[in-house]
């Protein structure tokens, strides 16, 4: 009797098992999700934890195309209280994509042109006095980045117009004697000290082994480049480095005169330091152990490499001295406050969400003092 | 010397009778029903003579007709009768005076509709002639013969309205349902259980550390009931599929109670499937893959009878969302805390072997919503509903569904 009973529930279950199986199939195939997490925003808050936070510019409504792969670069000016403003800047290969960016508002008149050096230099902001002549309009506001890759191009300046756009009006800003031979393969800019910004630019011949010549000049940030500074350039024919790939970081050190390089050889292969010891015509170092190619030299003698979220410093001498993860905070530079006298490292992220208008993008700015970056580490 | 046997059946069924109605005392009535078919007319006038016979008897307390076109085993079934008389009258085959033939039959409806196949349920059957009776014979001695055999049949049977029911079962054991009072099984493991019969009962058993088990008893006479109490889920472990895309698992622990249940497991996005649809100028990866995971730690209830086969639970539980492949793993702090509310169905399959669906909600409290709604993705499809705040974000119609083994 009880068996019978059994029977029959057993065969009704597996009718309605089979229906419950396929509904959940159906139900999975129409699935897509993706938990509500990103890696790198996640990883940019903890490291954010560690830093002051400056400003938010938000909402800024940046078209898709502009915003994948950007980055804000906060202007020299930058005033958190009143008006913060800067760049967005957009690397895509070798085209450059700049536009000035106040509050909540990007206007929309940006700059396009070449970079050949890529993701290796892409843009540094000028002081107001610097660009004064080019950008006479209020506020003041423009960048240097690097224009092709040969020997009669050179670096470039871009300044905002009274429609507060990027004028599509570049100024030939350095200049080198002699001229190196072959094309601009690394660069830097970085702001030295109270009074000087610093930029660095090294050529690479086409012969094998290449000669590499090139080198430093000191500007300063309190007056209008009316005309181009010089660089006095040296070259190194010693065969003693490879060839890299443009978008190479190039730097000259003040504090002990050498000129570090970093970047990629021909093949790809990473050749994250070496120096040359006084000038490019003396034998160059290779510095082995680096994790990831330099991007900066700090005011605390120490070189900043970034790799895929994360950050390393090194001592001059190529030694690791931290690491930290970063997610999507960027490096944006590093800048002395002559309030107080101190130096700070700034850094930018940006995140979006979607409206009805379109994607919301915020941008969060932080920095933190020059010499806390050691114990920032994980 | 020969004798008429004729004339002494009357007498002696009219003895046989008499003395069956003295021994038959306080004994309890039983309830017969009857069919009757005659070719010629006055059908009526048989079938009525017939159930004034049966009537009559002491030992017979109900005479029920089964109706033309009725199938009379399933009928008499129905009605609870004891035993079914099945008479076919028809005309004899004596040329020289008007006859008639009468073959009978008794049966035991219920035994023969429920019972194994094998059981015809034929308890006696027989056929006579005699002459064509008159109506006041048919009234008075023509079917005592049937009659008769009617009560000797009964008398036959178990003595009505009880049985005995053998039950065996685990020592300790409570039977409810079958008598007032719970029955509780000796260290024996056996006992047994006197029952009115026919009767269904609705019984269940229970015992400590064993599942519950409940049915349905039809009690048509002596039997046993086995009582098979599986243990009582302690310990379940289940794999589950969290919205049909990250696989996870939970242990639970069902201390006490039935009803109760505390789990823990971990729900992980280190390895995903991604269905998302294919757009035309992108193919997103079938596999993902993200830097997280959620221990996660709840209590819940499971509503419905321990022993059902389909159970429905209400639950909640809560778990840091942890980064483990960053070099301290650390605790995501754009949301720390993961607390999901879900309800659901479990359905056992076979015996130890559940399938669950639950259905709910992921709250994240102390959480930066904005953060939380940058990171939910770039993508134009399909997009889950969700809620956020400045320090929280929920996100609803979680779910997720797989299955369950009780350990």
């Amino acid at each position: 009797m009880i068996s019978r009973t059994t029977g029959c529930r057993t065969t009704r279950h597996s009718t309605l098992a089979s229906r419950f199986l396929l509904a959940l199939a159906v139900l999975a195939m129409a699935a897509c999700y993706l938990p509500p997490f990103d890696e790198k925003l996640s990883e940019s808050e903890h490291f954010a934890a560690g830093l002051d936070h400056v400003a938010t510019l938000h909402p800024v409504y940046i078209d898709d195309w502009m915003y994948e792969g950007g980055y804000f670069l906060p202007s020299r000016e930058f005033d958190a209280a009143a008006s913060p403003d800067g760049f967005w800047v957009r690397q895509d290969g070798t085209d450059l994509v700049a536009a000035y960016m106040t509050g909540s508002t990007i206007y929309s008149n940006s700059h396009t042109t070449s970079n050949m050096l890529g993701a290796g230099f892409v843009a540094f902001p000028l002081t107001e006095q610097e660009i004064s002549t080019l950008s006479d309009s209020t506020p003041g506001r423009g960048l240097i980045t690097v224009f092709g890759d040969d020997a009669a191009s050179g670096i470039l300046a871009l300044g905002t117009s009274t429609s507060f756009g990027l004028d599509n009006n570049p100024r030939d800003a350095i200049d080198f004697s002699p001229v190196p031979s072959g094309n601009i393969i690394g660069a830097s800019y970085r702001i030295e000290d109270s009074t000087n910004d610093r930029v660095s630019i090294l050529y690479q011949s086409a012969s094998s082994p290449p000669d590499f010549g090139g080198g430093s000049v000191a500007v300063t940030n309190s007056a209008d480049w009316a005309s181009a500074a010089t660089i006095t350039s040296t070259s190194d024919s010693s065969g003693g480095l490879p060839a890299f790939r443009p978008g190479a970081f190039f730097s000259y050190c003040s504090s002990n005169s050498r000129y570090y390089v970093s970047g990629y050889r021909k093949d790809n292969s990473a050749l994250y330091a070496a120096y040359w010891p006084v000038s490019l015509s003396s034998t160059p170092v290779t510095l082995s152990g680096i994790a990831a190619r330099v991007s900066a030299i700090l005011s605390t003698n120490r070189l900043l490499a970034i790799g895929d979220g994360i950050m390393y410093v090194y001592s001059l001498e190529g030694s690791l001295v931290t690491s930290f993860t970063t997610g999507s905070m960027h490096f944006a530079y590093e800048y002395y406050d002559s309030t107080d006298g101190l130096w700070y490292c700034y850094f930018t992220r940006a995140f979006r969400v979607k409206d009805n208008d379109g994607w919301k993008v915020y941008v969060d700015v932080y920095r933190c003092r020059s010499t806390a970056l050691d114990s920032l580490g994980n | 010397m020969g004798y008429d046997m004729k004339a002494f059946r009357f007498p002696l069924l009219l003895a046989l009778l008499f003395a069956m109605a003295f021994s038959l005392g306080a004994q309890e009535q039983r309830r017969v029903c009857f069919s009757l078919s005659y070719p010629g007319s006055g059908e009526e006038a048989w079938r009525s003579s017939l159930e004034g016979a049966l009537a009559a008897s002491g030992r017979i307390g109900l005479v029920l007709r089964i109706p033309g076109g009725e199938d009379a085993l399933a009928f008499a079934a129905l009605h609870g009768c004891d035993v079914a008389v099945l008479v076919d009258v028809h005309a004899g085959e004596d040329t020289a005076s008007p006859s008639v033939a009468v073959e009978w039959k008794i049966e035991k409806p219920i035994a023969a509709a429920l019972a194994g196949a094998d059981d015809d349920g034929n308890l006696l059957s027989g056929a006579f002639s005699a002459p064509l009776p008159d109506e006041r014979r048919r009234a008075t001695s023509f079917w005592l013969e049937i009659v008769g055999r009617v009560d000797a049949a009964l008398a036959g049977l178990p003595p009505a309205g009880s049985a005995d029911l053998a039950i065996e079962g685990p020592p300790g054991a409570i039977v409810s349902g079958l008598s007032k009072e719970p029955i509780v099984i000796p260290d024996s493991g056996s006992t047994s259980l006197r029952l009115r019969a026919p009767a269904t009962y609705h019984w269940s058993a229970s015992a400590r550390e064993r599942k519950a088990v409940s049915g349905v008893l039809n009690f048509l006479g002596p039997s046993a009931l086995r009582l098979d109490l599986p243990g009582r889920d302690r310990f379940r472990l289940e794999a589950g599929f969290e919205k049909a895309a990250f696989p996870d698992f939970r242990f639970t622990w069902l201390p006490g109670p039935d009803w109760l249940f505390v789990r823990a497991g971990f729900s992980q996005y280190i390895g995903g499937l991604n269905l998302s649809e294919v757009s035309e100028d992108e193919t997103p990866p079938v596999f993902v893959s993200y830097d997280l995971v959620v221990p996660t730690l709840g209590a819940g209830v499971l509503l419905g009878r321990p022993e059902g086969s389909l159970r429905a639970e209400l639950g909640a539980e809560v778990g840091p969302r942890l980064m483990p492949a960053n070099a301290a793993t650390i605790v995501d702090p754009v949301a720390p805390i993961r607390v999901s509310l879900y309800c659901g169905l479990e359905w056992t399959l076979y015996r130890k072997s559940l399938l669950f669906f639950e259905l709910g909600a992921d709250w994240y409290p102390f959480s930066d919503g904005m953060l939380m709604k940058a990171s939910y993705g770039d993508g134009d499809g399909f997009r889950w509903p969700r809620l956020s705040g400045g320090d929280w974000y929920m996100e609803f119609l979680s779910f997720r569904f797989g299955l369950r083994w009780s350990l």
